[in-house]
């Protein structure tokens, strides 16, 4: 996939944080097939690393349960820095209660696994 | 001579006259007769008769009495009788009285002239007759009062013995008298010194008892002229029904005392205990009980109290300490700090060994000295322990064992800052039946607080198993609906080889890991039932670990692992194949999982005839506290916050390697990684421990 090294800035550009290898090689492939630049991070200091490299999605989405950086804390470090806070947050959990989950850590929208391709397509679109 | 005649005659007149005069004055009626004609009479004799005496002389003397009686008055005159005899004297009126008669015949002149007096019994008859009715009364009243009247004289021989309380007592009064009271009573102490005192002037009054009977004897000293001691005289009462009426009333008094004493007794315990378990009912939350247990017991059975419990992991813990004394509360507070020594002989510790209570009493300052190498009698020896007990005061306690379901839940003090000696059987019936009743509380907090961990792991459970599944089950469904999409609209003619293939593979790696959850929960779902079953045979653990090493391949890569497998030589034991494969592979994913980006080490082994199978990572460690939940179900190491998985795969490695006569264990230091051991007999399971096991033939 993508190396950090050379990450355009723009308006295609997703980042996909999740700790499962073969949900996020998904996801990244069938976003990368509609043409969009995809940013995958294991976990949410991998996600931090890409950011404070200058990386600049238009929408990151995020699955909250993960090791090393989970989710909520990711986005207290996001919020925390005023160049990253503004980038639009997507949820994404296969848990009851997602509406909530997303609510407590102010994420714009959010994504209940199994995703629908057609709903992840028009909610990336959004972000565009 | 005419003048002495005179002066002779003047005599003879004075001594007639002084001789009538003597005759008159007499009390007594005189009358003298001849041949039963009365010649004189006195006044007496008129007054008497009611005739004038010109009537009664020249009357014939039988006139003057009942005809029954002349016969016997003419047989004395008769005879010349002079003894004294009676008659009934009749009166001019014809009235009665009874008389006495004397009478004297005499010559006179040659005539036989008799004077006769009479006196009229009237009155000494009467008077005797009164008498008689006074000593009549009197020995009726002695013979039926309920007395003994007894007189001794001075040298102890008995003069009387009367009274109806002699036949109580057996005793013949009469056959007492003339005996001496030192022979009657020999060997009876008591009453020879009754006799001995009273014969030596004391008057008193004794009570003692005689044969069946109780007396109570008034002596009084009989005196002489002189006031010389002449003899004693007693009245005892017999006393022995009223004292049995006293004593019959004592003993009812005393019953109501005790009836009464029980009552309230009853009352305080029924009053107390419905209060405690009132409180105790009031909240199910363990905390909250454990601080009522000791409230309950305050001030009614204890100046102060302390809850010491026994957690389930088997440390003590001092969880209330409460004073009657509010001014104490704060030492109360200070005390909770102290934990009682295990090492202690007496005490808590000694309550908590044996399950059985102690009572410890007459304890004063000196005794809560720490004393060098001795104990004093309370579980510890530390000085600051001790003085903040002194400052609480006690100087004697009880401490009783809560148990329930014949485990030791803790043990329960109550103690007394006064009273030496104030736990007794009661207190302890009473501080046992409290302590019964935390117990219960008690343990219903203990199973409630399970049961609300039980339903809040199920419920994060079930969170987590959706999230598990869910996870699987979009890579499927994006993977699907991805190529599906491409078909129809004609793009996957475009679509990059690779693409498809991966999508393709995906799909069938989910497949297999939806599978395996659905597996794992079977396998937990059997585990529960007990229907664990295992296809026993000659199974190779090193041949094992390599193929599950080599299935954990693409997972090691992904996960940034480097995989190394040291099975040098053939293990062989008895085994199920398919659930030891469960077994490496479930600690193989843990290791990956865990020690993401470092490298895992599998090891197998033989000793003996146990093998041992050794899977290494470096990756976060389990901390000391959680390295005996982690083989519980639903259990992890780690926040969910942090890892997914159902928590199922340490338990189910534990269950398996159980049923197979093996064991796991862990170490691990967090941030160092963590090292399973497992270890497995090659005989396989104990016979009979498979009863379910179809096995081979």
């Amino acid at each position: 996939l993508s190396t950090s090294e050379s990450l355009p800035a723009g308006n295609r550009c997703v980042f996909v944080v999740e700790d499962d290898a073969d949900a996020r090689e998904m996801l990244s492939q069938v976003l990368a097939l509609e043409g969009y630049f995809v940013v995958a991070a294991a976990n949410g200091r991998e996600a931090l690393e890409h950011l404070r490299r200058g990386a600049q999605p238009c929408v990151i989405l995020i699955d909250l349960m993960m090791p090393v950086m989970n989710g909520w804390e990711f986005r207290s470090e996001q919020v925390r820095d005023p160049d990253l806070a503004g980038i639009p947050l997507v949820v994404i959990s296969g848990d009851g209660g997602i509406d909530q989950k997303a609510a407590s850590v102010g994420a714009d929208g959010w994504l209940r696994k199994p995703i629908d391709l057609d709903t992840l397509l028009a909610t990336v679109e959004r972000y565009r | 001579v005419k003048n002495d005649v005179r002066e002779l005659e003047q005599r003879v007149q004075e001594a007639e006259q002084r001789l009538r005069k003597l005759f008159e004055a007499s009390l007594e009626g005189f009358g003298v007769h001849e041949g039963g004609l009365i010649l004189d009479v006195n006044d007496t004799m008129t007054t008497l008769f009611g005739y004038a005496r010109a009537e009664l002389i020249g009357r014939g003397v039988l006139e003057l009495c009942a005809p029954e009686d002349r016969d016997l008055i003419a047989a004395h005159i008769a005879a010349g009788d002079d003894r004294p005899y009676e008659v009934r004297a009749v009166r001019k009126d014809g009235s009665t009285f009874p008389g006495l008669v004397r009478g004297r015949s005499f010559d006179y002149g040659g005539r036989t002239l008799r004077v006769t007096a009479i006196q009229d019994l009237t009155e000494a008859r009467r008077a005797l007759a009164a008498m008689r009715a006074v000593e009549q009364r009197l020995q009726t009243v002695v013979a039926n009062a309920p007395i003994v009247l007894f007189a001794i004289d001075a040298a102890g021989e008995y003069l009387v013995c009367e009274g109806r309380a002699l036949a109580a007592l057996g005793i013949d009064g009469q056959s007492l008298v003339g005996r001496n009271a030192a022979d009657v009573w020999r060997g009876d102490e008591r009453i020879l010194a009754n006799v001995r005192r009273c014969l030596d002037g004391e008057e008193f009054t004794s009570s003692g008892p005689l044969r069946d009977a109780w007396l109570e004897t008034h002596f009084v000293s009989m005196r002489d002229g002189d006031g010389k001691v002449a003899g004693a005289i007693g009245v005892a009462v017999d006393m022995t029904e009223r004292r049995r009426a006293e004593e019959e009333r004592a003993q009812l008094l005393a019953q109501e005392q005790a009836a009464r004493a029980a009552a309230e007794q009853a009352q305080r315990r029924s009053s107390l205990l419905a209060a405690a378990s009132r409180e105790l009912a009031a909240t199910l939350e363990y905390e909250d009980t454990l601080r009522v247990v000791p409230r309950a017991a305050v001030p009614a059975m204890a100046d102060w109290c302390v809850f010491d419990v026994v957690e389930e992991d088997g440390t003590v813990r001092r969880v209330g300490v409460v004073h009657a004394d509010p001014a104490k509360a704060a030492l109360a507070a200070e005390l909770a700090r102290f934990v009682p020594d295990p090492a202690a002989p007496e005490g808590v510790p000694r309550v908590l060994r044996s399950g059985r209570p102690a009572t410890y009493g007459g304890l004063d300052d000196a005794a809560l000295q720490p004393d060098g190498d001795g104990w004093p009698p309370i579980g510890t020896r530390r000085p600051e322990h001790l003085s903040l007990v002194r400052a609480l005061g006690l100087r004697s306690y009880m401490c009783v064992p809560v148990v329930a379901r014949g485990r030791t839940l803790g043990a329960l003090t109550f103690v007394s800052a006064t009273d030496p000696a104030r736990y007794g059987a009661d207190e302890l019936a009473l501080g046992e039946e409290l302590a019964h009743r935390a117990a219960l509380a008690v343990d219903s907090a203990r199973l409630y607080r399970a049961a609300q961990e039980a339903i809040r792991a199920r419920d994060e459970f079930l969170s987590i198993a959706s999230h598990e599944l869910r996870t699987p089950v979009g890579s499927l469904q994006l993977a699907v609906q991805s190529l599906l999409r491409g078909v129809r609209t004609g793009s996957i003619a475009h679509t990059p080889r690779g693409f498809i293939t991966n999508a393709l593979e995906t799909m069938e790696r989910q497949s297999k890991r939806l599978v395996q959850l659905v597996e794992s929960l079977l396998d937990v779902s059997r585990i529960s039932a007990e229907r664990l079953e295992l296809d026993l045979a000659d199974v190779d653990l090193a041949a094992v670990a390599r193929e599950v090493a080599d299935q954990h391949a693409g997972e090691a890569v992904r996960a940034g692992c480097t995989l190394e497998v040291h099975a040098p030589a053939a293990a062989v034991g008895r085994w199920d194949r398919a659930r030891l494969e469960q077994v490496v592979s479930n600690l193989l994913s843990n290791a990956l999982k865990y020690g993401a980006g470092k490298p895992v080490r599998v090891s197998v082994d033989l000793a003996g005839a146990t093998a041992r199978l050794e899977v290494r990572d470096h990756g976060i460690g389990i901390p000391a506290p959680r390295q005996a939940r982690i083989f519980e179900r639903f259990e992890r190491a780690v926040s969910s916050a942090h890892y997914g998985g159902l928590g199922l795969g340490l338990y189910i490695v534990r269950r398996v390697l159980n049923a197979l006569g093996g064991s796991v264990r862990v170490a691990s230091e967090p941030g160092a990684g963590a090292t399973f051991v497992v270890e497995l007999p090659c005989a396989g399971p104990p016979a009979g421990a498979v009863a379910s096991s179809p096995g081979p033939p």
